[in-house]
């Protein structure tokens, strides 16, 4: 009776578990969201990547000149989600590992450029990861 | 193993399978979630298209006066017939709705959101305009930020829709549509009075031009009337390559506390009169056919 007891708090203990991580994989998406607040309104779109160990996704993405974007990035998993920004010439433009993996940060942009949005899951204990990436605009 | 250990041996499967089938349920919500991304990936990375919000916050600033012949009349509705011309007619009122809203012409406003309405219905989108985001519209109508608003949530809305029901072409023809409109009423706004930064985000549209031809190109053997909606646009594409662009880095300011980054960097377009010719004749040209 003892080992059914110690086998029903493990399970519960392992459903618990992915419950809680189930939910923390939904947030990643609703998170994301709730960065777009102080007067940004998303793009439209959610740009979403699965993010596999030592692989860097790339988004290439033209800022408008005269506006104000808002990146927002957010993994189900990681705390250290790398975002940067990085213009034709390779030049790093920003990168959030200087502030502490930062999950939201915004530019304003005073001429129009072409640049690439890169993401990297940077927690080497996490072999895969899902990231969601949203752009939003100052109003 | 003895019975007792058999039972406790099944039950913690049946418990184990309950849970990552739980996994695997979340697991596949964020696949299709993911999938919902697709309409802008081209050879593995995401480009970006133009928004409506983007081109009403241009126009806002350019202090012109209104002209309700650039917009397509909401009476033809009634000549759209393909699927075709439905999703890219979407595209293109969906701009104008935009463009109406600029100068408060509220009652303009409101008959667009109509023919928007009518659309979604053929095209899948119904339940984007429902009666709560109707009667937050005529509620909001006055006031323009509010309506900005909305559009753009609509705009987001639908692009999520489309993509989770797996209507790629329908979302590409709706982007490559408000493409279309942005590019034709800025090429005969300044057909009517030149003006050197309308030229300028006429020039910007070469950074979507490709993009654009990129998701509508799966398309092309469809019908033909794909082709030809589709060569038109590569026409368009052929003149932005006479625009030419020189980017100068400029070191970024990083202001920490306010978590905000300056970017100075410059790209210098110029594009040739000719072109610009080219541009608008094109893009009114193709922009008239796909209205008719």
């Amino acid at each position: 009776m003892k080992q059914l007891r110690i086998i029903i708090v493990l399970v519960c203990a392992f459903g618990f578990h992915n419950s809680m991580w189930a939910q923390q994989k939904k947030s990643a998406i609703d998170l994301c969201d709730n960065y777009m607040n102080d007067g940004f309104i998303s793009d439209g779109q959610y740009y979403s990547h699965s993010i596999q160990k030592d692989e860097i996704k790339q988004t290439k993405i033209t800022l408008m000149g005269g506006n104000t974007y808002r990146i927002a990035a957010c993994a189900e998993q990681s705390k250290q989600l790398q975002f940067s920004i990085i213009d034709v010439q390779g030049n790093i433009l920003f990168t959030n590992t200087q502030f502490n993996y930062a999950p939201y940060w915004d530019f304003e942009i005073k001429h129009t450029i072409e640049c690439t949005i890169t993401l990297q899951n940077n927690d080497k204990t996490l072999p895969k990861d899902k990231t969601i990436l949203i752009i939003g605009y100052k109003r | 193993m003895s019975i007792r250990n058999i039972s406790l041996y099944v039950f913690s499967c049946v418990m184990l399978f309950a849970c990552t089938q739980e996994q695997e349920k979340e697991s596949t919500q964020i696949q299709e979630f993911q999938s919902k991304s697709m309409v802008g990936i081209i050879d593995g990375k995401i480009f970006s298209v133009p928004s409506p919000y983007e081109f009403i916050h241009f126009i806002n600033e350019l202090q012109i006066t209104y002209n309700h012949t650039l917009i397509n009349p909401v009476n033809n509705i009634k000549l759209y017939e393909s699927n075709l011309k439905k999703c890219l007619n979407f595209g293109i009122y969906g701009v104008d709705v935009a463009y109406v809203s600029v100068f408060n012409q509220t009652s303009t406003a409101l008959s667009y959101f109509s023919v928007l309405k009518q659309l979604s219905e053929n095209i899948g989108l119904s339940q984007v305009f429902d009666a709560q985001t109707i009667e937050r519209l005529e509620n909001n109508m006055h006031i323009q930020d509010s309506l900005l608003i909305i559009l753009t949530k609509t705009y987001r809305e639908a692009d999520k829709r489309l993509k989770n029901e797996k209507q790629k072409e329908e979302a590409s023809l709706i982007i490559a549509g408000s493409w279309l409109e942005s590019l034709y009423l800025l090429t005969q706004i300044n057909k009517e009075k030149p003006n050197k930064k309308i030229i300028e985000k006429i020039a910007e549209h070469k950074y979507y031009a490709d993009n654009v031809l990129a998701l509508l190109r799966p398309y092309y053997d469809n019908s033909e009337e794909h082709k030809k909606i589709i060569d038109d646009i590569v026409e368009i594409c052929y003149q932005f390559d006479g625009v030419t662009s020189n980017y100068t880095y400029v070191e970024p300011i990083t202001y920490t506390q306010l978590k905000r980054t300056v970017i100075q960097s410059q790209t210098k377009l110029d594009i040739f009169n000719e072109h610009l010719q080219n541009i608008t004749i094109f893009t009114e040209k193709l922009r008239n056919t796909i209205i008719k």
